[in-house]
């Protein structure tokens, strides 16, 4: 079985900033000047360990989070309605993405919650949006058979899917098509038999009702005849020993090769590339495979690969509007997310967390970048941009690094615009376009004036390249 | 010569330069170029319509054996034909029916249905022939060969740009409303400031660039600028009165405006979600077909009392019909994926009455679905080709003669 050859650093081919910063913004949301320098002198292994072993329990970040809960109760949103409730969720999640110290652990949440799709909408309660987010949070790394196991069993799903309604007599398909297409083999491995097959399999897995959990096995529902799935005979069992059923469905499906390639591509698909080749998809897979479906040891192996600091996948993924926002928050150092009206601006973006488009999760790549979004895109880097520089070290990244980007001369227009390129974009603008801020800069914001003015005119200055960056291509890309 | 429908489009449009081309295959362009204002709305019915509940067969026994809670008796429904009838709240669709103002199709569907929303959404969305993915939309194809211009195609909607809509190089903008494309830069008194900013922004993208990514990006800021000033104009010609207050009637009089307005906006598509009834379709469909009903009316009425009725075609699809037997029990009753479905036309030059052939209950297939009667990529050639007299065969690949949709 294929798997990938792990980077060597070589004089050629150093780890150097521009590794780590490449690694920072796949495993996580990017990274101050401070913080690449930290992941070079850490070195690849040990940079990609500081990404992917995380303690169960971010003291600091849950003592922030508390915090915010009552930030947010000062905004009125209270917890009272399920929609209130998810609301409020969205806004921890957002707050939890900006301010940890281990995003990947956030991010590969996101990528399951993308892949194991559930919705607001239709699952309503608040309470069962929570409880699924917990799960991805506290297995997003596990093995995917722990993963795939738990999601199940899980209410949120059992709701969203309908399988919580589906009985002997009426069998319900969703959640068994769903299962085959969406979340282990991908369309076309299977045939519509399967799908009816798996369909019996489930049956009778429910919850007590539709508000709330937990998992129950209802035997009484449950369709004891045998079964045929993939080519392989599950033999129908009578009363609780029913539900063993389903544990073997998905073992065989988490055992197929099929499933090793599918989740190998969703993974290079998150950190890699929109298209990633063929061949790496093989060698991730050979990884997942042999790592027993650990998505904690296949995420290592990618990232300590030679394959994944190849020059040609740099720059070429297109941020989420979730991964764009909480990007250019992390490297603003902004603490207070929470105000930004963040909820409805990502929303009118194409992103509610917790309300993918469809079953299928959203749509990434260049589709992020259409018409629609990006003026909001543009507001809300206004909003960003006019954030006040940050007089406390931030998750991590030293003050110093934010104050650097606010009180550094800032007078020579061409240099401020470099400096604030390196920071926020991790390379340097197009000379036409740097250019055409620079002289911005020169024609509309020039320093004249003397004492306190002259701060505010420094700070003006900074906040109009700070806009422009963030609305530049190369910030939308990763 | 045997190319695929995705190599044809992809030499054409390279071979041709790109954006600004008037392919001689097209003979919409020249039609347009003689002043037609014809334009087509695509109302998609998004999660699968059950086109048997929303034109109910009447006096099949099996259907009311299969379907004992969901089925109606025929004294609640909209009489249409003797063996069909519509849902009690399609009230204003079955009375256009009646009145010869709607096309109606049955049993619309493929050879190769999937039961997957996304498999069957691809194959909607693509008109596709084969069973190979081309990313190409069968109006996105057709929407940029036929203008250089980004606004010749609007999605209102979610903000989200639906498949058919996607191009070969192309994608037309997909808004939440005519005014979400606006930039207004800082809320600063000084309002000359805030114009200054915004002109430097774009003077900034147009000199962005250096890879393929960039430009894309890069380009599609640009368009999205242009476009911006356009529709934010056309917001003024908004119909405000007898207009439900639905989503999708108000993405329908957002429809009304642009065209009121006079943009050269030719194709449009405009989305109504929660159509994928597995569980409780009683309620749901009732809200369903009569926000449908509403919004539907209060556009076509509206397109009447501005005389453009006969320039503005409105065709629905929705990417598979339901399963004929009912699922679940109690308040839980629901249907399953199926394939073939009904779907509607109205204004243009629509030919009125029942086309395709009833659904076939009585011969399903192993997972409990009727047969389709119709191709519906031969109803999209009678859109290219009868609608907007473009070559279908050359956007739909051979072996989809058009159907007569509208009259001549």
């Amino acid at each position: 079985m294929a798997s990938l050859a792990p980077f060597r650093a070589t004089p050629e081919r150093p780890w150097d900033r521009d590794c780590a910063a490449h690694l920072a913004r796949r495993a996580g949301f990017g990274a101050t000047p401070t913080e690449i320098d930290r992941l070079v002198d850490l070195g690849c292994e040990a940079a990609v360990a500081s990404f992917l072993d995380w303690p169960e329990t971010e003291t600091g970040l849950d003592r922030r989070q508390a915090e915010l809960g009552t930030a947010l109760a000062e905004l009125g949103a209270t917890e009272g309605s399920d929609t209130e409730g998810v609301s409020r969720l969205r806004m921890q999640w957002l707050w939890r993405m900006v301010g940890t110290a281990h995003p990947l652990r956030e991010k590969l949440a996101m990528l399951w919650h993308d892949h194991f799709v559930t919705a607001e909408s239709k699952v309503i309660r608040a309470g069962l949006v929570r409880q699924q987010y917990d799960t991805f949070q506290r297995l997003g790394a596990a093995s995917f058979r722990e993963l795939a196991g738990a999601i199940s069993r899980d209410p949120a799903m059992l709701v969203y899917l309908d399988n919580r309604v589906s009985k002997k007599k009426h069998p319900n398909e969703n959640w068994a098509r769903e299962l085959l297409e969406l979340f282990t083999l991908g369309v076309n491995r299977y045939q519509q038999r399967d799908v009816a097959e798996i369909a019996r399999v489930f049956t009778g897995w429910t919850t007590p009702d539709r508000n709330s959990g937990p998992f129950q096995f209802d035997s009484a529902d449950h369709d004891t005849n045998d079964k045929l799935v993939l080519g392989q005979a599950i033999s129908g069992r009578k009363g609780a020993a029913g539900e063993e059923e389903g544990d073997e469905v998905i073992d065989l499906l988490v055992s197929r090769e099929e499933c090793a390639q599918f989740i190998a591509k969703k993974l290079a698909i998150w950190f890699v590339a929109h298209q990633p080749p063929a061949e790496l998809v093989d060698g991730l897979a050979g990884d997942f495979a042999r790592a027993k479906t650990s998505i904690r040891e296949t995420l290592r192996a990618l990232f300590t690969s030679e394959a994944f600091y190849a020059p040609e996948f740099r720059f070429q993924m297109h941020k989420s509007p979730v991964e764009w926002a909480v990007s250019a928050a992390r490297l603003l150092g902004v603490r207070n997310i929470h105000t930004f009206g963040l909820e409805p601006r990502l929303a009118r973006m194409g992103m509610r967390l917790f309300e993918p488009p469809s079953v299928a999760g959203w749509e990434c790549g260049r589709a992020w970048t259409q018409s629609s979004q990006l003026a909001e895109r543009y507001e809300l880097a206004l909003a960003f941009s006019a954030v006040s520089h940050s007089k406390r070290a931030v998750f991590g990244a030293p003050a110093a690094d934010f104050q650097l980007l606010h009180s550094e001369a800032a007078e020579d227009s061409a240099a401020l615009v470099n400096r604030l390129s390196a920071h926020l974009l991790h390379r340097e603008l197009q000379p036409a376009a740097r250019a055409v801020v620079a002289s911005h800069l020169d024609e509309a914001l020039p320093v004249t004036a003397s004492g306190a003015s002259r701060d505010h005119e420094r700070r003006e200055r900074v906040r109009a390249v700070v806009h422009m960056l963030l609305c530049s291509p190369e910030f939308a890309l990763a | 010569m045997n190319l695929t429908r995705r190599s044809f489009l992809g030499t054409t449009v390279s071979a041709l330069g790109g954006l600004a081309l008037t392919p001689s295959w097209l003979r919409a362009t020249s039609r347009l170029a003689r002043g037609g204002e014809r334009r087509l709305v695509v109302i998609e019915l998004r999660g699968g319509l059950d086109g048997l509940a929303a034109l109910q067969p009447i006096n099949s026994e099996r259907l009311f054996r299969v379907r004992p809670t969901l089925a109606k008796p025929a004294g609640q429904l909209h009489a249409i034909a003797a063996d069909c009838a519509m849902h009690p709240r399609l009230v204003n669709t079955a009375k256009r029916f009646q009145e010869g103002g709607l096309g109606l199709w049955r049993s619309v569907g493929h050879d190769a249905p999937s039961l997957s929303h996304f498999e069957s959404r691809d194959w909607w969305d693509e008109g596709r022939v084969a069973d190979v993915r081309s990313g190409i939309g069968w109006l996105g194809a057709y929407g940029e060969a036929l203008s250089a211009d980004p606004l010749s195609m609007l999605a209102i909607g979610d903000g989200a740009l639906p498949g058919s809509f996607r191009g070969p190089t192309r994608r037309p903008p997909a808004v939440v409303s005519l005014t979400g494309l606006e930039f207004h830069g800082p809320a600063s008194a000084d309002k000359q400031l805030a114009k200054r900013r915004v002109d430097a922004l774009e003077r900034m993208l147009a000199a962005c660039g250096g890879d393929s990514e960039r430009d894309f990006l890069a380009r599609a800021a640009l368009e999205t600028a242009d476009a911006s000033r356009r529709l934010g104009a056309a917001e003024e010609f908004r119909p405000r009165t007898n207009w439900p207050r639905t989503r999708l009637a108000n993405d329908l009089a957002a429809v009304a405006a642009v065209i009121d307005s006079d943009l050269p906006t030719r194709v449009f598509h405009v989305v109504q979600n929660g159509f994928d009834t597995h569980a409780g379709q009683g309620p749901s469909l009732d809200r369903l077909l009569g926000e449908f009903d509403g919004a539907l009316e209060a556009f076509l009425q509206h397109l009447t009392k501005t005389g453009r009725i006969g320039e503005v075609l409105v065709m629905t699809t929705s990417e598979f019909g339901r399963r004929v037997a009912e699922s679940g029990d109690g308040g839980n009753t629901g249907t399953d994926h199926g394939t073939a479905n009904i779907m509607m036309f109205a204004g243009g030059k629509t030919i009125p009455g029942l086309m395709g052939a009833a659904p076939d209950l009585e011969h399903l297939d192993a997972s409990g679905n009727y047969a389709a009667a119709v191709d519906f990529r031969r109803l999209y050639a009678g859109v290219l080709a009868g609608w907007f007299g473009a070559d279908s065969e050359l956007l739909l690949g051979p072996g989809f003669p058009a159907e007569s949709v509208v009259s001549a």
